[in-house]
């Protein structure tokens, strides 16, 4: 396949000899990081534009001659540079903050319309300075309860580290951070997610049009990108809450060719807990986590980054209970300039996740660790043939090890001490696709992924019959084949301009998922099992089309869009009824697969500019799941078939110093299973069951307002005071309803709700010393 | 598990004193009425009781209604059959004397339909001893004893158990009581399983029995265990509760479960 490429390439090439290359670099102005999607373009020649990759690396052609080359991005001033082409050109640029006064800066004549003309499906991009500027939970600027802001996204609870997107499950969500998969994104059960504001760059979700260079997960991908540290000066930054401090030290190793960053944050709930005394005095109960990141530019060709994350919750009650996990990433990319046309990314990435609970002491001990452990080679190539055509084409190799559980019991626990069947598994994908401008109006993003998993020995094959017990079991032999599967996953998106300021944008996309997590309960737990594809677990595939009208007005400064999607899934996986997930070697027969369908709509108005800026989004959608000995077959409501999805975020920037937020939530209540009647066994009240989340929880609302005061800037130090209230008008969410019977009269029962979060104030202190 | 997840809900209410739980008023659709079968053949009983009722509405607090006229009847695999009769209005009764390793089925036939279920008459395990431990007050419960049961598990085969207790003769038969276990973990061991979720005080005369039964049973209570408990419910333990697996055919609820059972009594320490 990549040598037909290469000769349908060269061909092109041979077409567009009288062109020369202008490349380069694209970094921010003030920290020397990278930045990706610039949109670089010639405005006195029609269409011809490109814009840059996570590198913040770009390539494009221009006929022999002199010519205008304008660099935009959201956030930073424009900038224009004449170029005089006789030759393939090296042409690095630094872009500076839009507030900031810059030398080389323009007074853009151009209209932004980025959105309406660029093509990558439907995809949201998060930039960091926007996260800070809206408070959540607990003041943390935190990138994943930003990005469930999203009409696309729906969050998994009350203030879950979950979500969902369109329709789709948890697991299906690609969630990483420097191309590294992090299992788990949850801290403290949910209330923070393991990205810290301060490391990161940015994040990039994308909810329908995939391109093909992402696979593994069939609903959406969260590509989380650190920083690269700042390459022009030292600095050290941080935050004190009342839950946690974080702390940022990043600079140059060598001015311009070297930079590192090392950000810690780590919360004191504990030593709270410890000065309030009485039962929770002797417990332990935090997290902390740490991300470092280094890169070297060894020459203007050849750049290579080292990043790393480790993150770690501790929870422990005296000697009675003690639980912790933890996800920890390593990635090493090697980016490499072949010419001024072909770019070159290699990155060899590792990704753990353990948890290990277990109560008692010494010979009383019980305990259960549970570990993944990925092993992940990247190679992908970017190819800019000319001007219309820019390729990507690349492979990714992983191999898969999962210990689901191994038991150390004390000797006076009664209990064997064992190990539950190592699973391992190869995961693999080719894929190509080209970003090809067809006409001035319509460009197109297609591509093809080939995936193909392996589930591998040393293990066994068990087969089952229709109620899952055990027919057969052969043991292979390390490294032999149990199952395989390839999957050919065809991506397309087709961008078509109506007119200068509106756009029709069309995706379609097929993507298979290997690895599947089994939640049984309503709020994800950092227990809850990952199992690989088997003999028995088909992968997991997911159609989607997608359909959206996109307008900007007033120049840019409103972004209005409706999309429509439809996903087609196949191969779901739901419990059968009473499932033992612990220590069950056949657990492969306790499941269940089936079918889903989602479809919705999305309304978006977002206002980008001046004082007042924001977005209202409404979503309308359905979600559901057939699988066959669940709910008697019949079709019924996924638990995040939330119907109607409203989210406004609103920002007031009230002078120089003094910005105000505000956002609200409101969804229709998750499905829910209640009981439909009652029944005696044993003297206990037993409620009876009949279909599957035909009911709904309350509605869910919350409002969250938010105010940052700026302190005065000196040339080496910068303070901010945030202040925020989650849930100010105390709305009672139910988090739980649950049926118990009366403390007076046992036959008597009643339905008890719990809510979580009343008014949950914030105040965070954020410094910077250069 | 439960006891673990119920654990984890803890500490995220501990992060916030702003949680609070109040008793709502719910809508509830209305199922039609389903007939619910319930008989235990317990080897230390010669009286086999089967009794047969109706479901009524979730917020009916009232006993649900019996259901008269049924006819009854209880097979063994060695040809023996028993017919049994209405002694109170629901409630049929036979004499039976239940023999260790026989397969009974029982029939039952109503004006809403026929059942059937089978169930296996194992031995009882023997209780040795119940350990006692006394635990400091800690985060979760007050001072006092946490009690272990020790008991021989028969390596050679899968054994299923359900653990009861009383306290000072009164029965401790909450939804949280319900303890069941299989021997996954402790196959072919000297068993120490914990009363879960129990702390007995000094002085405390606690009685505790070890039923021994197949595994229909098992399924059928521990997926019973699933429902009843305080964590159960939408959001609970299960996202998604459903009726326990019930060994009747013909789409009754309840069971018919054939149990052994050894019981050991102590009086804690003061």
């Amino acid at each position: 396949m990549f040598t037909a490429l290469l000769f349908l390439a060269a061909s092109f090439a041979v077409t567009a000899q009288d062109t020369f290359t202008v490349s380069g670099q694209v970094k921010d102005a003030g920290t020397g990081e990278d930045l990706p999607f610039v949109t670089v373009f010639a405005p006195d020649l029609d269409g011809v534009g490109t814009s840059s990759n996570i590198y913040g690396f770009y390539a494009l052609n221009l006929p022999e001659g002199t010519h205008r080359i304008l660099f935009q991005s959201v956030g930073y001033a424009t900038i224009e540079k004449s170029v005089t082409l006789t030759a393939d050109q090296r042409l690095d640029i630094e872009l500076g903050s839009s507030v900031e006064q810059m030398e080389e800066a323009v007074v853009s004549s151009e209209k932004e319309n980025t959105n309406i003309t660029r093509n990558e499906g439907s995809l949201t991009t998060i930039d960091m300075q926007e996260v800070k500027k809206i408070t959540v939970f607990g003041g943390e600027p935190d990138i994943i309860k930003i990005i469930q802001f999203d009409p696309a996204v729906k969050p998994a609870g009350e203030g879950s580290s979950g979500f969902y997107v369109r329709g789709g499950g948890i697991d299906q969500n690609l969630i990483q951070l420097d191309e590294a998969v992090v299992y788990n994104p949850s801290h403290l059960l949910g209330l923070f997610s393991v990205f810290n504001g301060d490391a990161l760059k940015g994040a990039t979700l994308y909810k329908g049009g995939m391109p093909a260079e992402y696979g593994g997960r069939s609903s959406s991908v969260m590509d989380v990108r650190m920083k690269d540290g700042n390459s022009k000066q030292h600095t050290v930054s941080g935050g004190l809450g009342i839950l946690s401090g974080r702390l940022t030290v990043e600079g140059p190793l060598v001015k311009d060719k070297s930079s590192f960053i090392i950000s810690g944050r780590r919360t004191w709930t504990d030593l709270l807990l410890s000065a309030a005394g009485g039962d929770f005095a002797s417990s332990s109960l935090y997290f902390y986590d740490l991300n470092l990141k280094a890169n070297y530019r060894i020459n203007d060709n050849n750049r290579i980054f080292a990043s790393g994350y480790f993150g770690r919750d501790q929870f422990g009650f005296d000697d009675q209970f003690g639980l912790e996990w933890g996800n920890a990433t390593g990635t090493v990319r090697w980016n490499h300039i072949f010419n001024e046309r072909l770019f070159s990314n290699t990155s060899f990435i590792v990704s753990n996740y353990d948890y290990e609970f277990g109560f008692g002491v010494d010979q009383d001990r019980l305990a259960v660790e549970s570990v993944i452990n990925d092993l992940n080679l990247k190679q992908d190539f970017t190819y800019y043939l000319n001007n219309d055509n820019t390729l990507k084409f690349g492979l990714n190799l992983i191999d898969h090890t999962i210990e689901p559980g191994n038991l150390n019991a004390g000797s006076n626990t009664g209990v064997s001490s064992r190990q539950a069947e190592v699973k391992h598994g190869l995961e693999g994908a080719v894929y190509v696709q080209n970003q090809q401008n067809i006409s001035p109006r319509l460009n197109a993003n297609y591509g093809l992924r080939v995936s193909y998993f392996s589930q591998l020995g040393e293990g066994t094959k068990y087969t089952y019959d229709d109620n899952g017990s055990v027919l057969s079991s052969e043991t292979f032999g390390a490294g032999e084949r149990i199952a395989d599967y390839l999957q050919w996953e065809p991506r397309l998106s087709l961008n078509y301009s109506l007119n200068e300021t509106s756009a029709l944008k069309l995706g379609y996309n097929r993507s298979a998922q290997y690895l599947h997590l089994l939640t049984n309960a309503t709020s994800s737990t950092p227990t809850d099992t990952w199992i690989m594809s088997s003999n028995n677990i088909k992968p997991q595939l997911a159609d989607q089309v997608a359909l959206g009208y996109f307008r900007n007005l007033q120049n840019g400064t409103y972004e209005v869009s409706v999309e429509g999607y439809y996903k087609d899934m196949q191969n779901v996986i739901d419990y059968r009824n009473g499932a033992d997930v612990f220590f069950n070697e056949q657990l492969e027969g306790d499941l269940l697969s089936g079918d889903g369908q989602a479809y919705g709509v999305e309304f978006l108005v977002k206002k980008r500019k001046g004082k007042f800026t924001g977005q209202f989004g409404y979503t309308w959608s359905r979600s559901f799941r057939q699988i066959d000995g669940i709910n008697d077959g019949e079709k019924y409501s996924a638990r995040q078939d939330r119907v109607h999805d409203l989210n406004i975020v609103a920002l007031y920037q009230l002078n120089e110093r003094i910005s105000l937020s505000a956002n609200f939530v409101y969804y229709t209540g998750d499905a829910v299973t209640y009981p439909t009647g009652r029944y005696l066994v044993d003297g206990l009240v037993v409620p009876l069951y009949t279909e599957r989340n035909a009911e709904r929880m309350p509605d869910y609302h919350r409002l969250d307002i938010g105010l940052t005061l700026e302190g005065k800037e000196t040339d080496r130090y910068k303070s901010s005071w945030s202040f925020g209230v989650y849930n100010l008008y105390g709305r009672e969410n139910a988090f739980s309803i649950s049926f118990q019977p009366s403390e007076n009269d046992p036959l008597v029962t009643e339905a008890v709700q719990l809510s979580l979060f009343k008014y949950v104030p914030s105040v965070t202190y954020n410094f910077a010393f250069k | 598990m439960r006891t673990f997840r119920t654990s984890l809900l803890l500490l995220a209410l501990a992060l916030t004193a702003t949680s609070c739980e109040k008793v709502i008023d719910l809508d509830l659709e209305t199922a039609e009425t389903q007939t619910v079968i319930e008989a235990v053949l317990d080897a230390d009983q010669t009286t086999f009781q089967v009794t047969i009722s109706e479901t009524s509405d979730y917020f009916n607090p009232e006993i649900p209604a019996a259901v008269s006229g049924a006819q009854v009847t209880l097979t063994d695999n060695q040809g023996g059959s028993w017919t049994l009769t209405e002694a109170a209005a629901g409630l049929y009764a036979t004499e039976v004397t239940p023999e260790t390793g026989r397969t009974y089925t029982l029939e039952v036939s109503t004006e809403s339909g026929s059942y059937q279920a089978s169930s296996t008459l194992l031995p009882a395990v023997e209780l040795l001893a119940i350990d006692t431990e006394f635990e400091e007050a800690n985060a979760f419960f007050d001072e006092g004893y946490n009690a272990y049961l020790r008991f021989e598990d028969d390596g050679a085969a899968a054994n299923f158990y359900r653990i009861k207790h009383s306290i000072n003769q009164v029965a401790q038969n909450g939804g949280d009581d319900l303890q069941v276990v299989d021997d996954n973990l402790f196959d072919g061991n000297l068993a120490r399983l914990p009363i879960f979720q129990q702390i007995f005080n000094p002085g405390d005369v606690l009685e505790v029995t070890l039923v021994h039964f197949d595994e229909p049973s098992f399924d059928y209570w521990s997926t019973l265990a699933d429902i009843v408990s305080a964590a159960g419910g939408p959001n609970g333990a299960v996202a998604a509760p459903a009726n326990p697996d019930s060994n009747w055919s013909g789409g009754a609820l309840g069971y018919f479960s054939c149990q052994a059972s050894s019981t050991l009594e102590i009086v804690l320490p003061e």
